[in-house]
């Protein structure tokens, strides 16, 4: 059996949005949990988390003898996620602190957002976080879409910019470790051929 | 009441703060019923079932009295 190369060329560009999924502290998939997509993302920045080998030098004779380095490790991956609108759920989801709602006839709409207080931060919610963008092949032509999946996140509220003329463009931080409940890495790429229904 | 989930209420100019697994606080009848709809707070306890009157047998017919 062999093996053929992969299905689609991947020249990746732009970000088409996220999808978030509340799952356990533990890291096991919550049942109770409802995706939220969030399709305004305007930049999702990924960068590595890197814990340096140690670097062990030997001299003698006033000259470097030897040079051992033990392998660099990427335990973690954090995540800058701007949006290009303030959504409250959104937030929420991510970073936890308190919906407000004003009831509107039998229902309530949601008008806000309130930040979680110290303590609460001390136990965050964590997520599975999706990140779709599309690909292309060489003409230019839409051939999929390649999937992100950050296994195991949590997130606090990150910075805002208030300026005159500019738009305002909030943004999370996101850290993502190794799902304890599984054997997986980090986080996966996969080509897939659509985009999930909260994204539409 | 307990309330089930953490949010904060805007209703007719006030605020009231849920927080989930605490006693939520005291807010206006439509209100309640409509956090208890939307599953925000626990149902209240109904009232104590009335006593059910014993049940009188019926005599089957063409059954005479004894005596």
């Amino acid at each position: 059996m062999a093996q053929l190369p992969q299905n689609k060329k991947g020249y990746i560009r732009g970000v088409k949005g996220a999808v978030v999924t509340r799952i356990n502290s533990d890291g096991t998939a919550d049942g109770t949990a409802v995706p939220y997509g969030i399709k305004t993302t305007q930049k999702i920045a990924v960068e590595a988390e890197l814990q340096a080998g140690e670097a062990t030098p030997l001299r003698g004779g006033d000259k470097l003898l030897a040079y051992v380095k033990d392998p660099d490790t990427v335990v973690g991956v954090n995540l800058t996620l701007n949006d290009a609108r303030f959504d409250a759920q959104a937030i929420q989801t991510l970073a936890g602190g308190t919906l407000v709602e004003a009831v509107e006839g039998t229902d309530t709409r949601i008008i806000g957002w309130e930040a979680p207080a110290i303590e609460a931060q001390q136990a965050p919610p964590h997520f599975k976080l999706e990140v779709y963008a599309t690909s292309y092949d060489a003409r230019g032509g839409v051939e999929g879409y390649i999937k992100y999946t950050f296994y195991f996140c949590r997130a606090t509220f990150g910075n805002e910019n208030l300026e005159d003329r500019q738009w305002l463009v909030p943004e999370l931080k996101i850290t993502c470790l190794e799902n304890p409940s599984t054997s997986a890495g980090l986080y996966k790429k996969e080509f897939v051929t659509a985009l999930p229904a909260v994204l539409n | 009441m307990k309330a089930l989930v953490t949010r904060i209420i805007r209703h007719e100019g006030r605020d009231y703060r849920l927080i989930a697994g605490q006693e939520a606080p005291p807010m206006p009848p439509t209100l309640g019923r409509l956090c208890q709809k939307n599953g925000y707070i626990e149902a209240p306890p109904g009232p104590a079932p009335e006593p059910r009157p014993a049940r009188v047998p019926r005599k089957p017919e063409g059954e005479e009295e004894e005596g």
